[in-house]
């Protein structure tokens, strides 16, 4: 019996835990005055792994001015090359898609409109227009199916939109119509959405502002075109007030595929509001409903805000959930892993983003051997130029 | 889990069966500085700074403790007029903070900052109990460049580094982790003063005083009132 205990939780472990031994970090590009990293995109979708290349994806500013560039690394290897993304004027809030083979998908904002172009590490396609005042886009791949979302104007508000991309060659274009996800009359803004593709469809989340305050909604689609009513997924705590104020606040939610089937959903939430930002997560585990919300972070990060929350999952059932807060006195990089019957690990720092100065601004990605790859933007202080930089945390289960 | 078992976490890290080699750097820092178990969870918090800001004793003394905190906050809620949205005040003329910060070094002027979220109550009392004064309106007019930024928004800025960020972010740097927060700043965006939670007309005009007459220079704001109340 109890061989069979300790057989169970050996087993158990991989589908749930994240732990990982990190790597020295690389900079992927490294400090220089006047220049600034930005990875704060919609869904934290900077980092991805496709066959044996690792690629990230930043907005960049120098003088006020943004371009987004993307570097390319063999995991195997310990230098980055970089390629400038974007054209125009101004640029940002780039995402990057895995799609196979070392070859990628990536998306962002640029003039104003909403550009998307294939990559892989020796050239990029051609850049295309996907739509136009649109920005805060987010990608999903599963299974040859790509699919993009965004927050667009449409009739005086952002309006959360959908579409199918196909690739031919290294040309992206839109498959068919471009929907939204919402079809009730627009009334307010809808922003910063994430999308998550299972076997069973297509899921999308967004800040939803309908309200007076900014709830976070969720919709379900069998075949990505028609999608069910939006639900409420951040959990609403009692009104402190009948006659001040709206509600609570919530932020930057993320979502990815969990497992064969499910979802999971990670965001920033204000429900104590003395508190700041916490982190929450929810799982759907067939991939339609969420069940209850679960706090990430642990108590000793309860004074203070959790900022940056960046989420990782895969099919094999791992999660990951990283963010950077000061509860050390200057911000360092957290990290927190589900335990199971909607227990979360003790958040653990990251001791090679850890320490003196800022690190801040995290996103990751696992690989398919469940290791986690993970980069974050460095500087001594708040008004320092910043470096980006890169680790990998080799998992402990393989 | 309690305080004592969470420290003795940090102190066995990397060995326990967690397997976990995350072990925390030999820290620089002050450790269990935020620890829920170590003290109130509210003493310090902006909140508390807030109504402590107030300059009344009750607001001071609800804040030493948790019952107290939650008591001050029931008081908050009762009483008062309906209003839907924490958005910036009606008919004050605020810009955004790169905007803001271009017109105050051209007039020479210093910067008032309201940073609010849609649908805070907090930003919503401030709003109908303080700003509708007329005569706050004309002073704050009068004495600083307004800038209000959401603390949730996507909105980009650009720093006077060149460094281009969200309204959200700038809330990150300024560590404004509850809403309202009212800020204080030189024309070049350099920060005066701070304060969080329900400000009254005389909580904004003991400000004024302190900043706009350049007390700030010699003195923090506690002496200040303490000399000046």
């Amino acid at each position: 019996m109890r061989l069979a205990a300790w057989i169970f939780a050996l087993l158990a472990v991989p589908a749930q835990a994240a732990p990982s031994e990190f790597s020295a970090p690389l900079d992927i590009t490294p400090e220089q005055p006047g220049v600034f990293h930005q990875l704060d995109s919609a869904g934290r979708k900077h980092i991805a792994v496709s066959g044996d290349t690792v690629a990230v994806v930043w907005e960049q500013s120098r003088g006020g001015v943004s371009q987004v560039t993307v570097a390319f690394k063999p995991l195997s290897a310990n230098v980055f090359s970089l390629l400038r993304v974007s054209g125009g004027a101004t640029a940002g809030v780039p995402v990057v898609a895995p799609l196979g083979g070392g070859r990628f998908l990536l998306a962002w904002e640029q003039d104003g409109d909403l550009h998307a172009r294939a990559a892989e590490a020796a050239a990029l396609g051609p850049a295309v227009r996907l739509a136009q005042k649109a920005s805060q886009p987010s990608l999903a791949v599963l299974d040859g199916k790509i699919v993009a979302v965004w927050s667009e104007e449409r009739a005086g508000y952002p309006r959360i939109r959908i579409a199918h991309l196909i690739l031919d060659g290294q040309r992206v274009s839109v498959d068919g119509a471009v929907r939204d996800v919402d079809v009730a009359p627009p009334k307010a803004e809808q922003l910063y959405p994430d999308v998550a593709l299972t076997p069973a469809g297509v899921s999308v989340a967004w800040e939803d502002r309908r309200e007076g305050h900014t709830m976070l909604l969720h919709t379900f689609s069998k075949d990505g075109r028609c999608f069910s009513k939006p639900k409420i997924l951040n959990e609403q705590p009692t009104k402190r007030s009948e006659v001040y104020g709206k509600g609570t606040g919530a932020a930057r939610v993320a979502l990815a595929r969990h497992g064969k089937r499910g979802i999971v959903a990670m965001w920033l939430d204000k429900r104590n509001f003395l508190e700041g930002y916490d982190v929450y997560a929810g799982f759907a585990r067939d991939g339609t409903r969420f069940g209850r919300n679960e706090k990430v972070q642990d108590d000793f990060g309860g004074n203070i805000s959790q900022w940056h929350a960046a989420l990782a999952a895969d099919s094999r059932g791992r999660v990951a959930v990283v963010w950077d807060d000061d509860r050390d006195g200057t911000a360092d990089l957290w990290l927190a892993w589900p335990k199971g019957a909607g227990q979360w690990s003790e958040s653990q720092p990251v001791p090679i983003a850890s320490g003196p100065g800022q690190q801040s601004s995290p996103a990751i990605t696992f690989d398919a051997a469940g290791n986690l790859h993970l980069i974050w933007v460095e500087r001594e202080t708040l008004e320092a130029p910043t470096r980006l930089r890169y680790a990998v945390g080799r998992s402990l289960y393989n | 889990m309690s305080g004592a078992s969470k420290q003795g976490r940090f102190a066995s890290l990397g060995t326990a069966n967690d397997a976990f080699p995350l072990r925390r750097p030999a820290s620089r820092k002050s450790p269990g500085r935020t620890s829920l178990c170590a003290r109130s969870p509210l003493r310090g918090s902006p909140i508390c700074r807030g109504f402590a800001s107030l300059g009344t004793a009750i607001g001071t003394s609800l804040c030493r403790g948790f019952v107290g905190f939650w008591l001050a906050v029931a008081l908050l809620a009762l009483g008062a007029a309906p209003l839907a949205r924490a958005e910036p005040p009606e008919n004050y003329p605020f810009l955004s903070y790169d905007e803001g910060l271009k017109q105050a070094r051209a007039q020479d002027k210093r910067i008032f900052l309201y940073f609010g979220r849609l649908g805070c109550g907090w930003c919503d009392k401030t709003n109908k109990e303080s700003f509708s004064d007329p005569a706050l309106r004309a002073l704050y007019v009068t004495h600083y460049v307004l800038v209000y930024a959401d603390a949730e928004s996507g909105k980009r800025l650009t720093l006077p580094s060149g460094e281009r960020i969200t309204e959200m972010e700038l809330g990150v740097r300024m560590k404004a982790f509850a809403t309202p927060v009212f800020a204080w700043l030189e024309p070049d965006g350099k920060t005066i003063a701070k304060v969080a939670g329900v400000q009254t007309v005389k909580d904004f005009r003991d400000y004024d005083r302190f900043v706009h007459g350049g007390e700030y220079r010699a003195k923090d704001f506690k002496q200040f009132i303490a000399e000046n109340p």
